[in-house]
């Protein structure tokens, strides 16, 4: 998409089109709305791309909230390091990754993701194992408003009503979807400079989805769990296997997740995979007799992902987006329930 | 949640500031579709789209099930792939592949270079699928070869000293020059003397090439690492059974016991690690022995945290366990331990036990019965109870039951092994490996499947076309008469022999070596290598720089793993094999029909080769044949002309290799282009007990002799009269120890009357009493049989109350390698720092946290180091990993600067030396954009400079652990890096240990040296073991 492309559309009155897809908003113009949104989009899916560097500490300053996490003075390595832990190691920051229980990077979500990509116009080399990062997603957005603000200011109406409905689409499609749970596995790791980032992203695309004046997206569905427990080859693996994929358990467990709840009850729970971790961990409170505090413990993890759902799901906007996780959560907390009133007592 | 309003805040912030990067967001993500075609970045841009491979790789089926997948052999000549480093783009580009050998440990694990047919450049090295050791798996340190080839700081053209050594002023000569100076200074000494040319290895990565050419030299100059490394154990296995390392065979083990991680940690990591994984899938339970909880200790079924040198006293309450309850392989202690001279001994009081019954017993009964000798081991070991391990190795009782129970139900199937660890650690240290092989002999797991072998069952070296005759001199300064029984050369106490004036170098060549660096004491190595009287021409022959070559005269850059070519072998598991290191920019280059004469000319720079080196080097100190040294040299094929490379190798492949012509001719090649093409041969598999083959030797008709009933018995009458008379037999004949003789020499030994081969020890049995200790000053029951012997740090000696700890300075890193290292970015960027490890409870009592300074002082000066608390240390021990902690002089010159300090020396007339860090590591600009990217600082503090030197009296072997006389907080005037010793004290410390030994001048029971069966690097010839009259310090 290009230049020319805009050029060969016609005009449309600026203030009309404004009150058609902006409202609350009175101290910018749509098409200035339309940047803001561009540059903030971009803004932050840069910082989740690349993490904090110098280039972009002048704007992260300007940014209350982002500002108020920063420490006294910039260290890149550190900030690199950050960056490498969240990211690389613990959060994996890819649609893919919430939403598809097989939880590859390059699979089918990511797919449907660079298929959306293509049918806006895009023919990039997009790699599918990138196509569906949160920050290249925020990035996709911040093109879209950027070209919506492009349409706005050059009086290209139909261009700039079409940006619109792509991100209002984007948003119901993909991002709004897995925020959720991907804001809170951040809130997780005590980093309070991506805490604040990726809730800061989450709150943008919220508010975004509701100026967009459409109706509230439908609830979408994720994959039904299997019947575990109904199951009889059904081990430790395959409840680990469970809890560790999003679109069934409804939550995301990381390493340092797995090692605080190892941490708690002084277990070991070795090196790996979180799949391998997991396992650890239960194997050592089964040998230390601490698997029923285990449990405990990651149940009232579950629970309070299942509250803040339910929190979020006071937004009319997030309902849609919010209630099968928040279903989600319930029947892993009921899951876990019922395993600690299997377990045999202790002696 | 943020309200709408702060998120209007945020819109209006972005809107009012300037663009959050240079580029406007729309110009990106709208690039076009690239698929492989043909384009300019492609290395055949003519011709157009390449025809790739099918991709369809070659299976390797793995015993555990695995299966990886690898390209097909016949696809070798003309692999295309895509360009990872352009990604995302896809450029495809055409590799030839080319076999060579792993350079960065012992292991020779099998690598496959892929180098690019347009640029000849090495893409990158993966693992060779053909190779029977590593079979196609690398650690991280075989695809790090690529980092060192392309080392920014390497040395890529020779260099001469210029201004007085270590000033660090170097000028660039040719390798003519080279060849001609140096091979100049080694005439003039080969003509006054036959030990002024010495040439010191680190790592050989070859099997006998060198030593090939040091015996041609005629001189006595073979020196090593040894004795830093492995000595005690080699010492210890060597009094057992003549040979001087385990094999174990771990893919076949019910019980895998381990002195340490360090065979999982350091060289033989990956072919041994990948068995021992293999075996543990098939149940069988890891044992480890350490202080530490290394990565190996953390998977195993058992983890003994034993206070070092205590390791002998549990290994003897295990065998202690054995024999009580009669639940050991007895019929293999009969068939195969010396239990007749062990009887012997105890008769002829060389042995004392305490049992009368015994004694009576023995002086009762004409014939020596086995029931004697299990009546033996019961009285001897009684007292190893397993409360009295539990108590000297501070760790519970159970785990040490829970161990024995192992090692009792492994049925014949118990894989052991120790190496650099207890016994390279402690005064004694040889008596571990000792013990632990007793736990093998006791089983029955002895070169059997699942076992532990002896190396040289499973390691295959071809002889090559001429071999020199042994020398005539011994070089003093190597194996000098206090250690007639060393394991081998005192390579480490070489500047304290010198500084004591035992005699100077004429030509001294370091080789893969950077001996004060990883020596203890380096200080007084530094003062050796300043010393143009002491060491007259220093030629560091290295592919990177190190500290040792900053002193040398001349530095000589020599290929890594793709850049030379070596023959390796290694007791991998229990088969044979070979593999052929290659310079793979050469081989590529005459697959494309480009000649190559010298791998200098396809190498970087003039980056050369030992092999061709060599050959050369060798042919300028004899140009004309005077010394006699040129005939070595000349080829088999041509004579009179000096051989190449391709010769050399010719004729070891046709003639040395037992089927490798045939399996060549079977794909129509010659054996030599085989090995070029598959890098590896596979020449034996299983094979186990090859003791119990039967002896060789001999013609047919002799072996119906040996195996007739009337002549053994006439044997025993004879050899009891050959005894009486002192009369060395004839022809073929068994003396009374059941040794097959021929000429003299035993080749075999009966065992139930049949002719069997046998060990390589004087009775070609395990020897249980070692009638060598006994007759070379060591006549003591702690000496002669297994036994413990009580470490220098013993908890006897280390006073924690005046805050004294014991210093562990030489567990390993899978991921670094020595000092060759520090020019492998990925390594580095895994692993870079060596904090000091400590135990929570230690850290409380000095008050210290994680991050914090500390000082450590050894008997000799002290470093500062940053601590690391951890329950995964003993409490009382102090650990730090080797390798780390390198420096270089000047900014610019040196240890690449990522991976090195930069430091000052310090040193006085009055014997104080001191190191200080300027800086630590930092980024620099090459045209490698990663090193711009370096993003460590701390790289480690040489604390070896610190440790003074330890030889064992027995074995030789420098004991690492060290004393640490205090450990404190570090004051505000130290800083991390720092570095002092008093070499006045290096030398005292020095004195000390030499005063343990017993000298052969005051032992030597036939006039010799050193027992004329035991192993030699190099040996001479028998007179020249003749002790001198007036040796240094008599």
């Amino acid at each position: 998409m290009d230049g020319n492309e805009l050029d060969s559309r016609g005009q449309f009155a600026d203030q009309a089109e404004d009150q058609v897809l902006i409202t609350n908003v009175s101290s910018l113009s749509p098409s200035q709305l339309a940047k803001a949104r561009g540059r903030t989009y971009d803004l932050l899916g840069r910082l989740i791309l690349n993490g904090l560097t110098a280039e972009q500490l002048p704007f992260v300053k300007a940014i209350p909230e982002l500002a108020a996490t920063l420490p006294v003075s910039f260290d890149a390595d550190e900030a690199a390091a950050d960056h490498q832990q969240i990211f690389g190691f613990n959060v994996h920051p890819h649609e893919s990754i919430f939403l598809d229980p097989a939880g590859l990077l390059g699979g089918p979500v990511a797919e449907v993701v660079l298929l959306d990509y293509r049918q806006a116009g895009f023919s990039g080399q997009i790699d599918s194992d990138m196509a569906d990062h949160l920050g290249r997603e925020l990035r996709y957005l911040a093109l879209l408003s950027d070209l919506e603000a492009k349409a706005r200011t050059n009086n290209l109406r139909d261009v700039a009503q079409r940006m619109a409905g792509l991100q209002r689409d984007f948003l119901d499609d993909h991002l709004l979807r897995w925020l959720p749970p991907l804001t809170l596995s951040i809130e997780q790791e005590s980093l309070a400079f991506y805490t604040a980032l990726v809730q800061l992203a989450f709150d943008v695309a919220t508010v975004h989805r509701a100026d967009l004046l459409a109706e509230p997206a439908p609830e979408f569905t994720l994959p039904e769990p299997p019947e575990l427990l109904t199951q009889k080859d059904t081990g430790l693996r395959e409840i680990a296997a469970y809890l560790l994929a999003p679109p069934y358990s409804g939550i995301y467990l990381s390493r340092d997740d797995i090692g605080r709840l190892a941490r708690k009850h002084e277990l070991p729970r070795g090196f790996g995979d979180r799949q391998q971790m997991l396992l650890n961990l239960w194997r050592s409170a089964t040998t230390y007799n601490s698997l029923e505090a285990s449990l405990e413990a990651l149940q009232e993890l579950v629970s309070s992902w299942h509250d803040t759902y339910r929190q979020m799901a006071e937004n009319p906007y997030l309902r849609p987006f919010v209630a099968v996780w928040e279903t989600r959560a319930a029947a892993t907390m009921a899951l876990l329930a019922e395993m600690r009133s299997d377990l045999p007592p202790l002696d | 949640m943020t309200t709408k309003n702060n998120v209007l805040n945020l819109l209006s912030t972005m809107l009012a500031m300037d663009a959050p990067a240079t580029r406007d967001v729309t110009d990106e993500n709208n690039g076009l579709d690239r698929a492989p075609v043909a384009r300019e970045e492609n290395n055949k841009p003519v011709l157009g789209l390449p025809s790739f491979s099918d991709t369809e790789m070659i299976p390797v089926r793995q015993e555990d099930g695995r299966l990886t997948n690898y390209p097909p052999p016949d696809k070798w000549d003309d692999w295309v792939e895509y360009d990872g480093k352009a990604w995302p783009k896809k450029v495809a580009r055409r590799y030839t592949l080319v076999p060579t050998v792993c350079f960065n440990c012992e292991s020779a694990c099998g690598l496959l270079a892929y180098v690019d047919k347009e640029t000849y450049e090495v893409k990158k090295f993966e693992g060779n699928p053909a190779h029977p050791g590593s079979r196609g798996r690398n650690c991280a340190k075989g695809p790090a070869t690529h980092n060192q080839t392309y080392d920014p700081e390497r040395i890529l053209y020779p260099l001469k000293r210029v201004g007085k050594r270590g000033d660090g002023r170097w000028k660039r000569i040719t390798w003519h020059q080279a060849l001609d100076e140096i091979a100049q200074k080694m005439r003039h000494s080969r003509k006054q003397r036959r030990d002024g040319i010495m040439y010191h290895v680190g790592r050989p990565g070859e099997d006998g090439y060198t030593n090939r050419c040091i015996t041609a030299w005629g001189v006595d100059g073979h020196n090593s690492h040894t004795n830093i490394c492995s000595a005690g154990a080699r010492a210890g296995y060597s009094f057992w059974g003549g040979f001087d390392r385990p094999s174990p065979d771990h893919t076949n083990a019910r019980v895998i016991m381990l002195i340490s991680s360090h065979l999982e940690t350091g060289h033989y990591f990956n072919p041994h690690a990948q068995r021992i994984i293999e075996g543990k899938m098939k149940g069988a339970k890891i044992i480890t022995f350490d202080p530490r909880l290394s990565n190996t200790a953390s998977m195993s079924d058992v983890w003994l945290p034993c206070w070092p040198g205590s390791e002998s006293t549990i290994l003897l309450a295990i065998a202690n366990y054995l024999i009580q309850n009669d639940h050991y392989d007895k019929e293999f202690v009969r068939r195969w331990v010396n239990w007749q001279d062990t009887l012997q001994a105890v008769r002829q009081g060389k042995l004392t036990v305490d049992d009368p019954d015994l004694q009576a017993a023995l002086e009762g009964s004409s014939a020596l019965k086995f029931e004697h000798f299990e009546q033996l081991l019961k009285v001897l070991y009684a007292e190893f109870t397993f409360e009295r391990a539990a108590d000297e190795a501070q760790v519970p009782v159970e785990r040490i039951r829970e161990t024995a129970e192992y090692v009792a139900h492994c049925d014949g199937k118990l894989a052991t092994h120790t190496w650099r660890s207890a016994s390279i650690g402690n005064l004694g240290g040889w008596q571990v490996a000792r013990c632990l092989f007793f736990l093998n002999i006791l089983t029955g797991s002895v070169g059997t499947p699942g076992g532990t072998s002896a190396n040289s069952w499973n390691k295959f070296v071809p002889k090559p076309f001429k071999t020199p005759p042994p020398g005539e001199t011994w070089n003093e300064l190597n194996l000098p008469h206090e250690w007639p029984l060393a394991h081998y050369e005192m390579s480490f106490l070489l500047p304290h022999f010198l500084e004591e004036g035992r005699g100077e170098i004429d030509v001294y060549f370091s080789r893969v070596y950077n001996p004060m660096w990883i020596n203890p004491d380096g200080f007084v190595w530094l003062k050796a290598l300043l010393d143009e009287e002491k060491i007259k021409t220093h030629v560091a022959l290295t592919p990177t720089w190190n500290e040792s070559a900053w002193f040398a005269d001349y530095i000589l850059p020599m290929g890594h793993a793709g850049e030379r070519h070596d023959l390796m072998s290694q007791e991998t598991h229990a088969g044979q094999w070979i593999a052929f290191r290659q310079p793979v920019r050469r081989v590529a280059l005459e697959r494309a029909g480009k000649q190559v004469r010298f791998s200098h000319e396809a190498n970087p720079g003039e980056v050369w080769e030992e092999n061709e080196f060599w050959i050369q080097l060798s042919a300028h100190m004899d140009p004309d044949g005077s010394l006699g040294i040129r005939q070595w040299f000349e080829s088999p094929y041509r004579p009179g002309e000096i051989i190449t490379i391709d010769e050399y190798y010719q004729w070891i492949f046709e003639n040395s290799v037992p089927g490798l012509p045939e399996k060549a001719a079977a794909e129509k090649l010659t054996p030599l282009a085989y090995m070029r093409k598959y890098g590896a041969f596979e020449v034996t598999r299983d094979n186990y007990v090859p003791y119990e083959k039967p002896v060789a030797g001999i013609v047919e008709e002799e072996a119906k002799k040996l195996e007739s009933f009337t002549f053994q018995l006439a044997e025993v009458a004879r050899g009891i009269a050959r005894e009486v008379l002192e009369i060395e037999p004839k022809g073929l004949a068994i003396d009374s120890s059941n040794r097959i003789l021929k000429a003299g020499q035993p080749i075999g030994v009966m065992i139930d009357g049949e002719p069997l081969v046998g060990v390589n020890t004087p009775s070609r049995k395990f020897e249980f009493f070692s009638q060598t200790l006994y007759e070379w000053g060591w006549p003591e029951k702690e000496h002669t049989v297994p036994w413990p012997l009580k470490s220098h740090v013993h908890p006897d000696h280390i006073d924690r109350g005046k805050g004294e700890m014991l210093l562990l300075p030489n567990f390993r890193l899978p991921t670094l390698i020595h000092t060759r290292s520090a020019n492998a970015k990925w390594l580095y960027e895994i692993s870079h720092k060596n904090p000091v490890w400590m135990h929570p409870s230690d850290a409380t009592r000095l008050n210290v946290g994680t991050g914090d300074l500390i000082k450590v002082e050894t008997e000799i000066g002290y470093f500062v180091d940053k601590v690391w608390v951890t329950e995964g240390i003993k409490p009382g021990v102090i650990a730090m990993s080797h390798h780390l902690g390198r420096w270089r002089l000047q900014e610019n010159t040196g240890v690449n600067p990522g991976m090195s300090n930069l430091a000052q020396l310090e040193l006085d007339e009055q014997g104080n030396y001191k190191l200080n860090i300027i800086h630590g590591a930092s980024a620099w600009d090459s045209f490698d954009p990663d090193t711009s990217r370096i993003w460590w600082k701390d790289v480690g503090v040489h604390q070896n400079l610190t440790h003074a030197v330890h030889p064992d009296p027995v074995s030789g072997a420098h004991c690492w652990l060290q004393k640490a006389v205090n450990v404190t907080k570090a004051g505000p005037e130290d800083k991390h890096g720092d570095v002092q010793v008093d070499i006045n004290r290096s030398m005292a410390v020095y004195q000390e240990w030499v005063d343990l030994t017993r000298s052969a001048m005051d032992t030597s029971p036939d006039g010799n040296r050193r027992p004329l069966w035991m192993k030699r690097p190099l040996k001479p010839v028998v007179e020249a073991y003749k002790l001198p009259e007036q040796p240094f310090g008599r």
